[in-house]
């Protein structure tokens, strides 16, 4: 009876799977398209940047200093792929005046053409104890984080509702999950661009326009330096249980999820679990996005598997289980997923065989991991996990690359 | 074997139960503790305000408009106890001047004593569709409500850490765990202030000050009549899947979860699904807190945080505790749901933060078995969450709907 159920179940979610890629919103294509970047001028926001323009994009920054935005011009240039592309530069406050911020998107449309995607990433960093922070300090960080980001957004909302397709990508910060000792000004306006976030796409939904909010960690920007200048000793030790990111890791992941419409996007295997546990409410914008909040593949990790952008990477189940026994942690999604997964790609890799998970899950304890069988080395890992790698492309099965 | 475990872990637990009291956090005394409720002229600050009146507090109440503080003010007198209680009036606008607020704040305690517990009850609210809404809305909102709320708590909070003593409370909303339809500016302020009081709250517990989140429904209040005059229709019909609450109602959860020094304050059976859905790595500050989202939620981690924050005391036992935290009197985790037979202390009291890992969670979960989900707590998260996305999926057609509506009115309207 209970086997049964079992059955049923596993059936019904691999129904979805296949159905899947007929409701989930349509990726967007990044060759041609106008990305604004606000911020753009350096750490994540110029990687993000650099990212989109290695697809093809046409980019415009939005950042305040002059300087520093043509040296990002140049060195965001050297990555074009046609010589059609541009990078275009306005240099303005975000967080100011709302009608420059529309001047800015309007002069970005005349020569681009209409925003397909906007970066919220402008911001800045503060921390200390809450009764030694300056008074200023709360009302600037949620000038600059929150309006910084609410100005743009607004700014291009009603175009891109108007043509039914855009995206909207907020960088949040895992500090945006979770409030952290010294952090009563940044976590403070963090979570409040997630909940900008959520209700955001709540309304936008029905215009095919998706709401992405990026959680990373640490990053290795110049912002970070700066906040570590001021950075009170708990915090600090706080943070270094952290590994610190690098920007174009984190990027990769931001606009991976951006372009399929993901809400959340996280980095690691940390910011992963973070964002499992802190997904509370947080919609869904597609049905693997769903599932795979319980099952995920590390993307960060450099021994998975390679996807192109515009695919979205079905978890693997390697030979010790390791991958998919991480995410059984997350509750029931990830324990059904797990069973669907585990059972689609036993039955559809070559002789029933997968190859070894493909990476180090730094949040299993030890002990756990000596009940796994061991691991194939570091090569032969590699090599498998190319060969039995799964993609999905929307609207095709599963394709062994 | 496995009746062994079971019979172990239950033995455990009402070990907990036993010891708790002696390691909770100490109820806060309400008579002669003073009070002050920002916000308090009216709605639900007003009603705290009664609530704690009833039970023998000094009350001061911080609102702008004068007119409406007297006459909260002659309300409460009704409920006095004893004839040394005295409610004072303060008039400012705690979201415009950190110097103001601090000056009210001096000239209360100057008059009834330091302050014990602080209610951060202003605020207002404004919904509409994000391109509608005015842009110095968001600024606005942002101001009263979360500024507001960070200027009264940064002038209570230096006192409150030398005396080892103090309450906080902030008055969040269901839309402060999650984003609904039209309420961009107001969700966003909302969600502000709960960072803000996980944050406040990792830094003052070593000093035994607690804070607390309310999260309430639509209340019945003038703030809520006031931001139904602009809302849009979507978010009117989303709002109806729920009920409105009284005011008496939400104040009384609100300040029984504040004396206890619950840092989730949740109303209703829904209320109470949402918090247990949203709690993510919200702080555990009561056993009995630790237990109920244990029961109902994949609170697994959070706990380990809670634990890993005594996880270098000496004699701390394999699990980190370094002794069973805190269990409330009255809250009794059988009335809330369906029990798993694994149970997990909350938060030790003391709190050392070079050992904070919880992002990792190596040193907690070393050698401990008891971080993989039960599969009562698995189904019932799993449960929980595929509800949401009912929810979710519900208030999605609900926009959708009346999208398609403004559609076909406008065309309506063209060919007439």
């Amino acid at each position: 009876m209970l086997l049964l159920a079992a059955a049923f179940l596993v059936a019904f979610v691999l129904l979805l799977y296949m159905v899947s890629p007929l409701i989930s919103p349509k990726p967007l294509a990044l060759p041609g398209a106008h990305v604004v970047v606000t911020g753009g001028s350096s750490g994540i926001g110029k990687c993000i940047a650099i990212e989109c323009y290695k697809q093809g994009a046409f980019i415009t920054l939005v950042a305040r200093n002059e300087d520093k935005l043509l040296q990002a011009k140049k060195e965001i240039e050297k990555h074009s792929i046609n010589d059609k592309q541009v990078v275009l530069c306005i240099s303005v406050d975000v967080s100011q005046d709302y009608s420059q911020v529309e001047n800015v998107i309007k002069q970005a449309q005349e020569k681009l053409g209409p925003v397909d995607m906007l970066v919220n990433c402008a911001g800045m960093s503060l921390s200390g104890k809450f009764e030694d922070l300056e008074v200023s300090t709360f009302e600037r960080l949620m000038s600059v984080n929150y309006l910084g980001s609410v100005y743009p957004s607004r700014a291009v909302i009603t175009t891109m509702k108007e043509r039914r397709v855009g995206r909207i990508v907020f960088v949040s910060s895992q500090a945006g999950q979770l409030g952290l000792f010294g952090f009563t000004a940044y976590s403070s306006s963090k979570f409040a661009i997630r909940g900008l976030a959520e209700a955001l796409q709540m309304e936008v939904k029905p215009y095919n326009v998706y709401v992405t909010v990026a959680y990373p960690p640490d990053t290795d920007t110049p912002g970070f330096a700066e906040e570590n200048k001021t950075k009170p000793l708990e915090t600090r030790l706080i943070s270094e249980t952290v590994s610190v990111c690098k920007p174009e890791q984190v990027a990769k992941q931001i606009v991976k999820d951006a372009i399929q419409g993901n809400f959340n996007s996280s980095i690691g295997s940390d910011g992963y679990m973070l964002s499992s546990l802190t997904c509370g409410m947080a919609p869904v914008t597609s049905i693997t996005e769903g599932l795979q909040q319980g099952c995920r593949a590390d993307s960060s990790c450099p021994l998975c598997c390679p996807d192109a952008s515009g695919v979205f990477v079905v978890p693997i189940l390697g030979a010790d289980g390791k991958t998919c026994l991480r995410n059984r942690l997350s509750g029931a999604p990830g324990w059904l997923s797990w069973l669907s997964i585990g059972l689609r790609l036993r039955s559809q890799s070559p002789g029933g065989h997968h190859g070894p998970v493909p990476h180090h899950c730094s949040v299993l304890p030890g002990k756990f991991r000596q009940h796994s069988p061991s691991l194939h080395d570091a090569e032969s890992e590699i090599g498998s996990c190319r060969q039995n790698c799964l993609i999905l492309t929307p609207g095709e099965k599963a394709v062994s690359k």
